[in-house]
């Protein structure tokens, strides 16, 4: 079997899932802050300021990223959706709602970091424009799809149904995307083209924005790491290795645990 | 115009809602493991099995 394979295979036993978290979670996050750390000292202090925009150009270290976040981990839903419904895995049911709070934080990010940028550059805080209205869908969307959760009893229909909703949600990304190029929109296109890996950024401006984009990525890792061990052992509460891992006695019952199982 | 105060608020904003977040991620564990073990304690001295 493929190594891939075998190893989404291995991620789909809770017991597995929770030790590749419990042994990757730190490395995410202090990778993500150190990483964070220079890109910022190089963004807001060696980066040259930009001949139009002044120093406020520097909001889209933060910006950019968050934004592409929020696209990112709303993919990662619908993934993680679409796992959950056709194959039935638990952890991709987990998965997928415990990346939705990180991905409203990003795109409530987004609006607002985007907001502040829009003031001292177009005058104004907020416009109903294409780019900016399709972000606040997402946003809602988000909002949708946690709220789904939280509204069914069943945990792991609960899951299922929100997975159903960022599957559906989906179609708002590529409006987000190509709102620019679709409708006349006072934000601007795309200044990087990942499909054409072509940027027209100066690269001394382009490296720290895209440090800032791993270092979100690894952040995402982490907090939907964490968020997933909660409720695996919300989930598996009654199992052997959860009563291990609290220091408890294991119960004598036959199968309480099985590696493979989803 | 001064730039910077548009700048320090954006910041503002990214690290505080970050940092709600990565709270949320993280609490709640040691919350649960110690729940999960008061109830081990509870349901052994009604003598009953866990």
């Amino acid at each position: 079997m493929n190594r891939f394979v075998l190893w989404f295979h291995r991620m789909g036993s809770p017991p597995t899932f929770y030790a590749f978290a419990e042994r990757w979670r730190p490395w995410f996050l202090w990778s993500a802050l150190a990483i964070t750390a220079v890109a910022l000292y190089w963004g807001l202090a060696r980066a040259p300021d930009d001949y139009l925009q002044g120093d406020s150009f520097r909001i889209i270290y933060i910006h950019v990223p968050s934004a592409w976040m929020g696209q990112f981990i709303f993919l990662a839903m619908a993934i993680c959706g679409f796992v959950a419904i056709v194959w039935r895995i638990k952890i991709a049911e987990i998965m997928g709602i415990a990346s939705a709070p990180v991905g409203a934080a990003f795109t409530a990010i987004a609006l607002a970091t985007g907001s502040l940028w829009g003031r001292p550059t177009w005058g104004t805080y907020w416009v109903w424009d294409a780019r900016l209205t399709s972000t606040l869908v997402l946003l809602f969307l988000y909002f949708g799809v946690i709220g789904l959760y939280r509204a069914i009893e069943d945990r792991r229909k609960a899951a299922r149904a929100a997975g159903l909703l960022a599957i559906i949600g989906l179609v708002n990304i590529p409006i987000i995307q190509y709102s620019v190029y679709w409708w006349n929109t006072l934000h601007q296109p795309s200044s990087i083209k990942v499909t054409k890996m072509s940027s027209t950024i100066d690269p001394s401006m382009l490296w720290p924005l895209l440090a800032m984009a791993v270092a979100t990525k690894l952040y995402y890792a982490w907090s939907a790491l964490s968020r997933a061990q909660l409720m695996v052992l919300e989930m598996e509460s009654g199992k052997d290795w959860v009563r291990e891992l609290a220091g408890l006695p294991r119960v004598a019952s036959p199968s309480t645990d099985t590696p493979r199982e989803a | 115009m001064d730039h910077w105060p548009f700048i320090y608020a954006a910041y503002a904003v990214f690290f505080i809602l970050l940092l709600a977040d990565a709270i949320g991620a993280a609490s709640g564990r040691r919350r649960l493991l110690d729940g999960l073990r008061g109830r081990a304690v509870r349901e052994q001295r009604r003598g009953g099995t866990p």
